[in-house]
């Protein structure tokens, strides 16, 4: 070539590239009006872009967008929470409760392994040294006996339920029960057992 | 436009799925062209362009929108890419002549389909040529010549969708027209 090459060539790549001045692009054109083999170039050049820029339209094929929705995985995981605080928060918030009143439940479960009666405790006999309540013959406890840590020997009768939390229930042969009686040892009878109560406005006390 | 895709963006990151359903739309042709003018297998390239679609999907919440929503799916699709021509790199080409015989290759041994006008097929012709020879050039001129040129990208995003500063991708698409210029003068010198 003829011509400075290195000059012309960048100034070609600038006006290729878009980004070449209104003032190069004038001094460009005037160089190859004279310059045969910058313009050649230049113009083999621009033939192949336009030639890359009008190569047949190319298309995603049928069912594209189908076929991908498909592949998708089911569900995001990572949104869950948000997600599900917002479309159900009824059942978020029932959650939430049960879950900090469980909470509250298994503390209380764990402290303590002390002899209690919790309610009824008007009529019976409270032995701590052998980790008993008695019903004493012929007495009669009126409405539900509730005992903690301890077992229960009942001689006389009890005019509602039983519930002994974390001992055994002994019956007498004359011994009587009209209400239901229940031994709870494990922590998910004492949640159901909390809960029931909670529920079924059956206070304890 | 660009409003409605970041509309559509947030609402796929809330767990719409349904709204990934209008970007595949809006971007099908551009990823699936990008990936077919990449790799020059119409199969091969639909399978990569869905693949960088459910990446997209997956890795949604990873995309800041701090540069379009575009250019990070032209950096999934064109990372898939390159990945996969590396791992088939050798590849038999249908220029190589068939053992036994002389002069045959692959090409003469395609059927073509129905007859197309004599301009049509020079047309043709000349545009099968020309993905041939993007083909043949190394994967990081390939991307930075069919970013700029096909897909019409300006410097700036090519540079984002590449991980690659400016400068650089001026050079890779300088490097890609010439080394195209030289074998596309001989076609035309053969004519």
């Amino acid at each position: 070539m003829s011509c400075d090459t290195e000059q012309y060539m960048s100034l070609i790549d600038k006006a290729l590239d878009g980004d070449i001045t209104e003032l190069e692009l004038k001094e460009l054109n005037l160089h190859l009006e004279v310059c045969e083999a910058c313009r050649a170039h230049y113009y083999a050049l621009k033939e192949i872009i336009s030639d890359m820029k009008e190569s047949a339209p190319v298309v995603a094929p049928d069912q594209f967008t189908e076929n991908v929705m498909k592949k998708l995985p089911a569900v995001k995981k990572k949104r869950m929470p948000a997600q599900w605080i917002r479309r159900y928060p009824v059942l978020t918030a029932a959650a939430v409760f049960l879950i900090l009143m469980f909470g509250s439940v298994m503390a209380n479960w764990s402290t303590g392994n002390e002899l209690s009666v919790v309610s009824g405790s008007d009529e019976v006999q409270i032995k701590p040294s052998t980790h008993t309540v008695i019903v004493p013959k012929g007495k009669t406890v009126k409405g539900d006996l509730v005992v903690e840590n301890g077992d229960v020997r009942v001689e006389g009768k009890v005019d509602g339920d039983v519930v002994v939390i974390k001992g055994k229930k002994y019956m007498a042969s004359a011994g009587q029960i009209t209400g239901d009686s229940q031994e709870i040892h494990q922590v998910v009878e004492w949640v159901w057992y909390n809960l029931k109560t909670f529920f079924t406005g059956e206070e304890q006390k | 436009m660009e409003s409605l895709i970041n509309n559509l963006v947030s609402q796929v990151k809330s767990g719409d799925q349904e709204a990934f359903e209008g970007l595949v739309e809006i971007y099908k042709d551009k990823i699936y062209r990008l990936c077919y003018r990449m790799v020059g297998d119409s199969h091969e390239a639909e399978d990569l362009a869905q693949e960088a679609f459910v990446r997209a999907y997956i890795n949604i919440d990873k995309y800041s929108g701090s540069y379009k929503f575009s250019t990070w799916l032209y950096r999934i699709a064109t990372n898939l890419c390159i990945d996969k021509l590396r791992k088939k790199k050798p590849d038999y080409s249908m220029d190589a002549e068939i053992p036994g015989t002389e002069g045959a290759t692959l090409y003469n041994q395609v059927a073509g389909a129905d007859p197309l006008p004599e301009e049509e097929v020079e047309e043709k012709e000349k545009r099968d040529h020309l993905q041939q020879e993007i083909m043949k050039l190394p994967e990081k001129y390939r991307t930075a010549i069919l970013l700029k040129y096909v897909e019409d990208l300006s410097l700036e995003e090519i540079s984002s969708v590449m991980d690659l500063p400016v400068p650089t991708v001026k050079t890779r698409i300088h490097r890609g027209r010439e080394a195209l210029k030289k074998v596309y003068k001989k076609v035309a010198e053969l004519r």
